[in-house]
């Protein structure tokens, strides 16, 4: 589903991928770790159009999609979540999922019309809310939710777009250990209707819920593999597990 | 009653605004009603700027332009072709959409301080164009209008009578703009404006291209200041480079942020307050914009929202918000 060739990114001199290559498969939900400052999130960052890679190509469903604008990845049906909220603080949690169904229809931007209802864009984003759970919520300003809860938002804008591939930055980050366990059981969830690629510290979830594990370490491949062999490798014990 | 003014507020305020004629000369002379009128077409700006500006968070600092545009081609299409307004505005939106795409082809680009520094330089560079090119523009002196004439070519025209006259034609523009505007952030497209305010970036994660509504923003903004400018200069048989100047523009910034930006009706208040408070305070001291900058600067640091949003801080009207 997405091919990722030879990747290298560098900022100044300093190289924070250093040609990186691996794939992802359809229906599978293929955890990222490595220790912070890894390249974890830049390499999200130039899959999805945020940065254009100095090197290498990116392909998605076989189409080369290598520094494509985020609008345009959207629309093909790549979506990604933060690892800092990025949502829109001053609008209610139904408007934020709102904004994201919308943007599936021909008439998105239209301004002399108003969207039917038979677009079912209200039954979609009630749809999405009852699935992070937010429904009870909808009618809240975004930025009055508890984190916990301002997290699962951030996956409901991505999870609003209809993706086929859902990338998903550290979404755990910041929560306590009663906010994680709802927000595993919610990627669990997810990865039986969409494919998933997930940024994680958290070991023993990552172990438990991927197909596969990419390390990378100062944006080098160092491992790749189920979480068996993962576990096992011992390069990977050495600069990332710790012998865990 | 209260119930009637929350479901008709817009209504009532329309209905004061077509009777506030009759007043005159009773109540107040000719002369308010001059600046009744100046205020309509102000306000025809004032909710363009709104919907950029207020709504889709791109403040101008050059939409003078498309206000003194609207006026020279008011001049030179009256002066040489036709009195008429309606091939007058014809051609003013013609003119100014060809330059308003060319303008905010480059300007959405940008965003923040960068949007505002650009579209202040090509705002200037029309203003020192019609300052300098005299023998057509008639440079500083500017160009005196005939009068515009109303109706149906070949059939029946009338020159448009003053002062009621061009109220009430003010009047309808007004009505006609605030009509498409209240459409425009109602609509799908409304609401990306307000998200593309909110935060640019995830709006085009979300599959927006943020270019192209920007660009649709931009022109809305830009007719209307372009229909508010034909009207002014028709009202006042006159055109001159200060229509373009940004000083201009930095006054719709002060009316919006005054009023209320992101409101529609709280720039027309603001647009309304600053007239009619540096018309009184003008007659009174010739350094009446001190008063006004300190005015300004309350509010600023007092009531950010502006007017509207001291006004929906007040109980009654928090209560009976429609």
């Amino acid at each position: 589903m997405l091919k990722v060739d030879n990747l290298c990114k560098s900022f100044s001199r300093l190289r924070i991928l250093n040609d990186l290559s691996f794939a992802v498969r359809e229906g599978e939900l293929k955890a990222i770790i490595g220790p912070n400052g890894a390249g974890k999130t830049t390499l999200f960052n130039v899959i999805t159009g945020r940065f254009a890679p100095d090197e290498g190509a990116v392909r998605f469903r076989d189409k080369d999609i290598t520094g494509a604008k985020p609008h345009v990845l959207s629309n093909l049906g790549l979506a990604r979540s933060f690892q800092i909220n990025n949502f829109f603080q001053n609008l209610t949690v139904f408007e934020n999922v709102e904004l994201a169904v919308q943007s599936r229809l021909e008439r998105r931007t239209a301004v002399w019309r108003d969207l039917p209802h038979t677009d079912g864009v209200e039954a979609r984003t009630l749809e999405v809310l009852d699935l992070i759970g937010l429904n009870e919520q909808a009618g809240a300003l975004a930025c009055n939710l508890s984190y916990g809860d301002q997290r699962k938002l951030e996956i409901g804008l991505a999870l609003g777009t209809g993706p086929s591939l859902l990338m998903l930055d550290e979404p755990t980050s910041g929560m306590s250990r009663f906010e994680s366990l709802s927000m595993i059981e919610l990627i669990q969830r997810l990865s039986e209707r969409v494919t998933i690629i997930l940024i994680e510290h958290d070991i023993e979830f990552v172990m438990k819920v991927s197909d596969s594990i990419l390390v990378i370490h100062y944006g080098e491949k160092i491992a790749e593999g189920p979480p068996a062999e993962i576990e096992r490798n011992e390069e990977v014990q050495r600069v990332y597990l710790g012998g865990l | 009653m209260t119930v009637i003014i929350k479901k008709y507020y817009l209504l009532l305020i329309l209905a004061a605004l077509v009777l506030l004629p009759l007043a005159s000369p009773a109540l107040f002379s000719d002369y308010y009603l001059d600046l009744f009128t100046k205020i309509l077409i102000f306000g025809i700006m004032l909710l363009g700027y709104d919907i950029l500006a207020g709504y889709t968070g791109l403040v101008s600092l050059g939409h003078a332009l498309f206000f003194g545009l609207g006026g020279y081609c008011a001049a030179f299409t009256i002066n040489h072709f036709s009195s008429n307004l309606a091939p007058v505005l014809a051609v003013a939106l013609i003119v100014s959409t060809a330059i308003g795409l060319f303008v905010g082809f480059f300007s959405t680009q940008t965003k923040d301080i960068f949007f505002v520094f650009l579209t202040l330089a090509f705002a200037q560079f029309f203003y020192l164009a019609a300052f300098n090119m005299t023998g057509i523009t008639g440079g500083d002196n500017g160009i005196t209008i005939a009068k515009a004439t109303i109706g149906i070519p070949s059939l029946w025209t009338t020159k448009i009578p003053r002062p009621y006259g061009f109220y009430y034609l003010a009047l309808v523009f007004f009505v006609l703009s605030f009509a498409i505007c209240r459409r425009v952030i109602n609509s799908p497209f409304g609401k990306v404006l307000v998200a593309i305010r909110e935060n640019e970036e995830r709006v085009s994660y979300l599959g927006y291209s943020i270019r192209k509504v920007k660009i649709k923003s931009y022109m809305i903004s830009v007719w209307l200041a372009t229909v508010a400018g034909v009207l002014f200069a028709a009202y006042q048989d006159f055109v001159s480079p200060g229509m373009l100047h940004w000083a201009l523009s930095g006054d719709l910034i002060l009316m919006s942020v005054l009023g209320g930006m992101g409101t529609l009706v709280g720039p027309v208040l603001g647009g309304a307050i600053i007239i009619l408070l540096g018309d009184e305070l003008s007659s009174l001291t010739e350094n009446w914009m001190i008063f006004i900058g300190g005015f300004f600067v309350l509010m600023i640091i007092f009531a950010p929202k502006g007017v509207l949003g001291v006004l929906s801080n007040i109980r009654w009207f928090r209560n009976h918000d429609a």
